[in-house]
């Protein structure tokens, strides 16, 4: 087995340090950099207790006497092991960040500032996907807790903040994008199954070349509904073929040949190591809102 | 040309146009491949996936350059027109080109984790606030669905349908889709490196792609006519046997007159197919010839000689006070008009 392994690893371009090759069988933890991979990728379980434990005794006791490392933002420090462990297990994630939610922070942090937005359930039904890795979702955006945000506003760092609102919008836009290709395909269908015979006299009889405008009925379909039905109603007119954009050319020339050096100076100049270099700046752990300096 | 279509009009022509191309793509490619690596002096050498999307990436960027620059040759001197001829099958490689190049970037940046490839390529870099660092991916996800959608939209019936002004409007799209690559290149791949070969490279195509631009944008225009109905374009001297000349009227439409057989005739200088410049072609076997596909229409009437069915505009013309008159508006594409005879050498 070892040498099959070493194989693959040597085809990919990489090699085994045999001090650090282990096997382990299936019926003992199979634990790679922290988290166990046996079924699927999960935390250890004491690691999911520990959390536990700190998160219930904050409820019990001052959570500040929980801080036994002197973590400077040690709500930050506890989000963010929080996170880790929701990354591979929503579920129990879901069940510390309600815990965490109802932590009562001293009053100059800022979690106490009202209910955030619904969490996760704390207590629900156990997700289907528990125990049968091929039926894992992908990890909703959710779990990247949309509600820590709206609570804390002061607390994490503009960055955190950013690339937990642009991953939100990234979804957005693919979302809409699938919408898109779909609508268009129907479009591109009905266009290319009885549309297109209709209204360009040059299609009837010819079937060959209609996938092949399919992928632009798919990117274009609103434009292609517009001239449907603008052909369909004969409001058509003659005079608009024949009136090409000349206009624009001259002007869309200037400006690209103008654009275009600038653009380019730009890229040379602004570079990290170019002239136009900042001075480094030392990163800080966050701070919370009006903790003392 | 026209009559039913096929998917693709391979000509001999296009053949070796489009196997030149590949050629030269390949050619490019593994030459990229092979020594690009020793090159690119990047102090340890590039994984092979890295090494790929910058051949591709590359690629893209220079067949690009060379398309833009097709444009405004062909303006300047009409001996790149065959370059012009079949520019469609160009772009559509280069939309393959620059599909790849994405395909590895999200196959190996991206793939790796549970977020799906696409929304990490889209969110993971937001921060549009710098200069530096900035989402130079989105540039090229921009400059790649222009392609794209130029490419989906190459095959003439498109021209047909959406009618060739809005599809050149569409298709103009290019210009931003260029400035987008060359964003996408100067704060990516540029920022990366310390060898100045390429960004040599990408600098020289970039500029010469911007001063033929502006060379042949400040080119003469046509001298301009006013007028209502009957607007003077030119002198009948100032036509050859055998070829046009072009004059925009005061609606902005341009008009091409002809000399054929020692008569004058007026056309619409848009050619059915692509809006080509009619006025610039000359007359092959009794028709007008668009010097951009080679689209034919005879000077009497502005109909294509059967089988085909494309017609543009006539103008009703006549010679007047040693000058040549055309009537505004035009004739409804196809119409006759009885060439007026002129002698070479009158007026």
């Amino acid at each position: 087995m070892p040498e099959v392994v070493a194989e693959i690893a040597a085809e990919e371009g990489f090699a085994l340090h045999p001090a650090k090759t282990r096997a382990m069988k299936r019926v003992r933890r199979q634990g790679v950099t922290g988290p166990v991979v046996n079924d699927r990728i999960n935390v250890p379980r004491e690691s999911y207790d520990r959390l536990k434990a700190i998160l219930t005794n904050c409820l019990r006791c001052r959570p500040e006497s929980q801080n036994r490392h002197r973590h400077p933002a040690f709500l930050v420090h506890l989000a963010g092991r929080i996170a880790w462990l929701a990354a591979s297990n929503p579920w129990r994630g879901a069940k510390l960040w309600a815990q965490y939610d109802r932590i009562a922070w001293p009053d100059r942090l800022p979690c106490r500032r009202g209910p955030g937005p619904a969490h996760p359930p704390e207590t629900g039904a156990r997700p289907p996907w528990r125990g049968s890795p091929q039926a894992r979702p992908a990890p909703a955006l959710a779990q990247y807790r949309p509600g820590l945000r709206a609570q804390s506003p002061g607390l994490w760092s503009a960055g955190f903040q950013r690339g937990e609102a642009s991953m939100e919008t990234a979804a957005i836009i693919v979302l809409a994008a699938e919408i898109w290709a779909w609508a268009g395909l129907g479009v591109g269908l009905a266009f290319l199954a009885w549309g297109v015979d209709r209204v360009e006299p040059n299609a009837r009889g010819a079937y060959l070349f209609r996938p092949l405008i399919l992928p632009g009925i798919v990117l274009l379909w609103p434009l292609v509904l517009w001239r449907w039905a603008v052909l369909e109603a004969g409001r058509d007119r003659w005079q608009a073929r024949h009136a090409p954009p000349r206009g624009l050319h001259a002007p869309l020339w200037r400006g690209l040949a103008l654009l275009i050096p600038a653009i380019l100076l730009a890229g040379l100049l602004l570079r990290q190591s170019g002239p136009a270099e900042r001075a480094p700046v030392l990163l800080e752990p966050p701070r919370p809102v009006g903790a003392a300096e | 040309m026209s009559v039913a279509y096929i998917p693709v009009q391979w000509t001999r022509n296009k053949w070796f146009y489009d196997l030149a191309l590949i050629a030269l793509a390949v050619g490019y490619l593994l030459a990229f491949l092979v020594w690009g690596n020793a090159s690119l002096d990047h102090g340890r050498p590039l994984d092979t996936q890295i090494l790929r999307m910058r051949a591709f990436g590359s690629c893209a960027f220079f067949m690009l350059s060379a398309i833009l620059c097709i444009g405004p040759l062909a303006r300047l001197d009409r001996r790149w027109l065959p370059l012009l001829y079949n520019r469609r099958h160009f772009g559509v490689l280069t939309a393959a080109v620059a599909l790849a190049h994405a395909g590895f970037v999200l196959d190996w940046y991206f793939a790796f984790s549970p977020v799906e490839p696409w929304v990490a390529a889209l969110g993971s870099n937001t921060a549009w606030d710098r200069a530096v660092g900035m989402p130079f991916e989105a540039f090229g996800i921009f400059a790649l669905l222009v392609l794209l959608i130029l490419a989906a939209t190459s095959h003439d019936f498109w021209l047909s349908f959406l009618t060739p002004p809005v599809w050149k409007a569409l298709h103009m799209l290019i210009y931003p889709a260029y400035a987008a690559v060359v964003v996408h290149i100067a704060f990516g791949a540029l920022q990366d490196q310390q060898n100045p070969v390429f960004a040599i490279a990408a600098s020289l195509s970039a500029g010469v792609v911007a001063a033929l631009h502006w060379a042949a944008a400040t080119l003469p225009d046509d001298p301009l006519a006013k007028g209502q109905g009957w607007e003077r374009v030119c002198t009948p001297a100032d036509i050859r046997e055998g070829f046009g000349r072009i004059a925009r009227l005061s609606t902005g439409e341009r008009v091409a007159v002809f000399r054929h057989q020692g008569a004058l005739s007026a056309i619409s200088n848009a050619c059915a197919h692509q809006n080509g410049p009619l006025g610039e072609g000359r007359i092959i076997d009794g028709c007008v010839t668009c010097p951009w596909h080679g689209f034919q229409y005879r000077v009497s009437d502005g109909c294509s000689p059967p089988p085909f069915t494309e017609k543009v505009p006539t103008y009703a013309l006549k010679i007047e006070d040693g000058a040549v008159w055309v009537r505004l508006p035009a004739n409804p594409p196809g119409t006759p008009v009885t060439p007026v005879p002129a002698p070479e050498g009158q007026g």
